[in-house]
């Protein structure tokens, strides 16, 4: 009973996404009568902007491609990085297990904009530490190392809740037939486990996708710094910054649907 | 040669950390306090038979969710002035000694917005979780919809939804660092501040970080004490 | 002749495509007691709930204590407070302790001054046979006085009918005599009484009547002396052998 919509919605998934749109919109709608009542979509609207918007400037990938290639790469660093943290805050071997523990609870307790800023500040001075030289990274760089060093802290404990809801009687199998703990891990734990963190691992994806905006405060002229770019030379907040809401929102939600109804699937197929 | 620290310019920025940390303890208090009212709201009609008010807290839900915090506060402090539209934001904003009121106001709706979205889910979570036993054994009492999930529902989902509503608290303490995109001086705005000034950075962050850290330890060692609190001899039935 | 203080008339109810309860018509008498039998599955915990509209009914007049329950202007809340019900895991309130288990009804629905609702909780708690325990919480008691507890708190609203669906079947069975003691207690006393349970001896002792139920319809009704010495219909008689050889 209390799940009807729920139900409702997992069938009519297109519907729900429409009509969220629609109220998006005359949400918006609304505000600008009453308070732009003349608004200049069209003067955003352009070519150029668009262009500019969804793809960076010519010769140079930026926008929502450079977005996605941040959101991308990092989770896919953040993947393997997570699964060997996961695995070493598993162990019982104290020197394997608490260097991990400590990264995972001390990137798990600061902002990400925090980690952006450790990742600027720190590597000209570990370069000097180091190398003595002063290092360069683009802004860009610095922004992958900064969201992987974030994001694998939380994969990491995806990947250990994962690992615990792995009855025992998988390990103890596994041992008798005489397995080392690699072959434990590989062959019969992670294939199991995988596959019951699909949803979370795409939900940290989401969240990573909205978050790459913060490489805006590093200079990284991804969607949303293309949008203050565009914002900043035509003065119309409420036109530009309405539409990156809404390709936002598109693209956040759509994955989170297709996330419950991978979940969905998962759920059948382990009760099968 | 190595790299060369100097801690002392935290001494002489302590000024701007300490305004920095209360600016972030303000935001995030304030932060919590209304988006877990907010929330709870959103979650209990998330959870709700009624098909309208189903619908309107998933709007709510998914459209705050949905979009990134930054676009949500740079839509709020470009495209409003708090300060116009609510005077009284001008007397609260005096009232807790800060300095951009429109900057501190919208970094803060943001905050709650985004956050009670999350808070939603987690709640519904929670009152679903809730056996529905309950819910007949006290409509069988007479209870009115409103008692059933005020005394008996809500009371018990409370309990299985502190962990994971102690894990969105973190968060907003966490975002709301983003305030300083608005220019709202809080403590990774301190950071910043310190290395454009003194190329300190590292010393600066380690500061923050710490800091952040004993914020978010405070934090979760409060929530774990009202967590003792409610579960004092309760389990299944 | 007294009156009849529940009346469901031609009762249909369906679950999507399953017919649960086919054209029933069940009364029941101001202080009777009746016990409803039948197979797992027959459709006895759907009918018990309908009345006090925990299930809802597709077709068919139900009438209660002289209220429609599906007239618009009925108090469905006004009802549930003169209709108690005892379900088979108890459902006590795990975050309230067993004195404020049974005060929070009388309190907040009835607005009882709250001295006079804990006096009254714990003359039922007497009454129950576990005044010592008013402090604790539900998850610290047994299976068998949590149930004598979910029992107060049904009295504690003074209904004039109670409901108990299988108030014994998840009891250890050293547990459920003394539930059963309570509950042949409420019967000689002046309750209306519909108690859904495979307990035939309680059936035998304290029932006026018993009605039998299979796939959603009631096939006899009759005293427990005749429903036992010679069920009329197969299903009845092949549910009896069944039953009693265990
Ligand atoms: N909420 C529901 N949704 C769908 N079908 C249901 C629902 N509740 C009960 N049913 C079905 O209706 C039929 C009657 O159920 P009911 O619980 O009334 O049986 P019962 O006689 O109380 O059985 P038992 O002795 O097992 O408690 C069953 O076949 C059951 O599967
Ligand atoms: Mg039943």
């Amino acid at each position: 009973m209390f799940r009807h919509i729920e139900n409702y919605f997992s069938k009519h998934k297109i519907q729900f996404f429409i009509f969220n749109t629609i109220l998006i919109v005359s949400i918006l709608k609304t505000i600008q009568v009453f308070i732009y009542p003349e608004t200049h979509f069209s003067e955003i609207f352009t070519k150029d902007n668009m262009r500019f918007l969804f793809f960076g400037r010519p010769g140079e990938i930026g926008g929502l491609a450079l977005t996605f290639v941040l959101a991308i790469v990092s989770i896919f660093l953040s993947f393997f990085i997570g699964s060997l943290l996961g695995i070493m805050r598993w162990s019982s071997v104290k020197i394997i297990k608490i260097p991990a523990v400590l990264y995972i609870e001390i990137i798990r307790s600061i902002p990400l904009l925090m980690v952006i800023f450790w990742v600027f500040f720190a590597i000209p001075v570990f370069s000097m530490m180091f190398f003595h030289t002063q290092a360069h990274v683009s802004p860009t760089v610095a922004a992958i190392i900064a969201f992987t060093i974030f994001t694998s802290a939380y994969v990491a404990e995806i990947i250990r809740s994962g690992i615990n809801s792995i009855p025992k009687g998988q390990f103890e199998a596994a041992k008798s037939l005489g397995m080392n703990s690699r072959q434990i891990f590989t062959l019969i734990i992670l294939p199991q486990a995988y596959r019951k963190m699909i949803p979370a691992l795409i939900s940290q994806f989401i969240s990573l996708f909205k978050d790459t905006s913060l490489a805006y405060t590093i200079g990284v002229i991804e969607f949303f710094r293309a949008a203050t770019i565009i914002n900043n030379r035509l003065y119309l907040s409420f036109e530009i910054f309405s539409f990156v809401a809404l390709v936002y929102f598109s693209i956040a939600f759509s994955m989170s649907k297709f996330s419950e109804h991978l979940e969905r699937k998962v759920e059948k197929q382990l009760n099968t | 040669m190595g790299y060369e620290f100097d801690w002392s310019v935290l001494l002489e920025y302590k000024e701007l950390l300490i305004t920095g940390l209360l600016t972030t303890i303000k935001l995030s208090v304030i932060g919590i306090f209304l988006s877990f009212i907010i929330g709870s709201l959103v979650g209990i009609g998330r959870a709700s038979k009624n098909f309208w008010i189903s619908l309107f807290s998933s709007y709510y839900v998914e459209s705050f969710r949905n979009i990134p915090l930054i676009v949500q506060m740079f839509f709020i402090y470009f495209t409003f002035t708090l300060t116009d539209i609510f005077p009284f934001l001008e007397k609260w904003g005096e009232f807790l000694h800060i300095s951009d009121t429109n900057a501190f106001f919208s970094a803060l709706i943001g905050l709650v917005l985004y956050t009670s979205a999350y808070i939603g889910e987690v709640v519904k979570a929670g009152i679903n979780a809730v056996p529905n036993g309950q819910k007949e054994a006290a409509e069988s009492l007479g209870m009115n919809s409103f008692q059933v999930m005020w005394l008996i529902i809500y009371p018990q989902a409370i309990k299985i939804i502190i962990p994971p509503i102690t894990n969105q608290f973190l968060n907003l303490i966490k975002n709301s660092s983003l305030a300083m995109t608005l220019g709202v001086a809080e403590l990774t705005f301190a950071t910043q501040q310190i290395d454009s000034e003194t190329f300190r950075g590292f010393e600066a962050a380690t500061a923050v970080t710490i800091l952040y850290m004993i914020l978010t330890l405070f934090t979760s060692f409060i929530m774990n004490l009202i967590d003792m609190k409610f579960s004092k001899g309760v389990k299944n039935v | 002749m007294k009156k009849n203080i529940i009346q469901m008339k031609d009762i249909n109810k369906w679950y999507g495509e399953y017919h649960a309860l086919r054209n029933v018509n069940f009364n029941v008498k101001q202080g009777e007691v009746v016990v409803i039998c039948g197979p797992s599955g027959s459709g006895k915990s759907t009918l018990i709930r309908c009345i006090n509209r925990l299930e809802e009914i597709d077709e068919g007049k139900l009438i209660v204590d002289d209220q429609d329950l599906y007239d618009k202007k009925t108090n469905i809340n006004k009802v549930r407070q003169e209709v108690g019900m005892v379900f088979q895991h108890f459902n006590l309130f795990p975050h309230l302790s067993i004195l404020e288990n049974i005060t929070i009804a009388p309190v907040k629905v009835k607005k009882k001054n709250k001295q006079e609702a804990e006096d009254l909780a714990m003359k039922l708690l007497e009454r129950v046979k576990i005044p010592h325990h008013a402090h604790k919480y539900p998850s610290e008691i047994s299976g068998g006085q949590k149930q004598r507890v979910a029992i107060a708190r049904t009295l504690a609203m003074e209904p004039k009918i109670i409901l108990f669906d299988e108030p014994t079947s998840a009891l250890d069975p050293e547990m459920i005599g003394e539930v059963l003691d309570v509950m042949k207690e409420l019967a000689k006393d002046n309750y209306t009484i519909v108690c859904v349970t495979h307990e035939m001896g309680f059936a035998r002792e304290v029932g006026d009547r018993i009605v039998f139920m299979d796939a959603g319809e009631i096939l006899e009704e009759d005293t427990p002396e005749e429903f036992f010495n010679n069920p009329k219909t197969e299903r009845a008689q092949k549910f009896l052998s069944e039953i009693l050889h265990h």
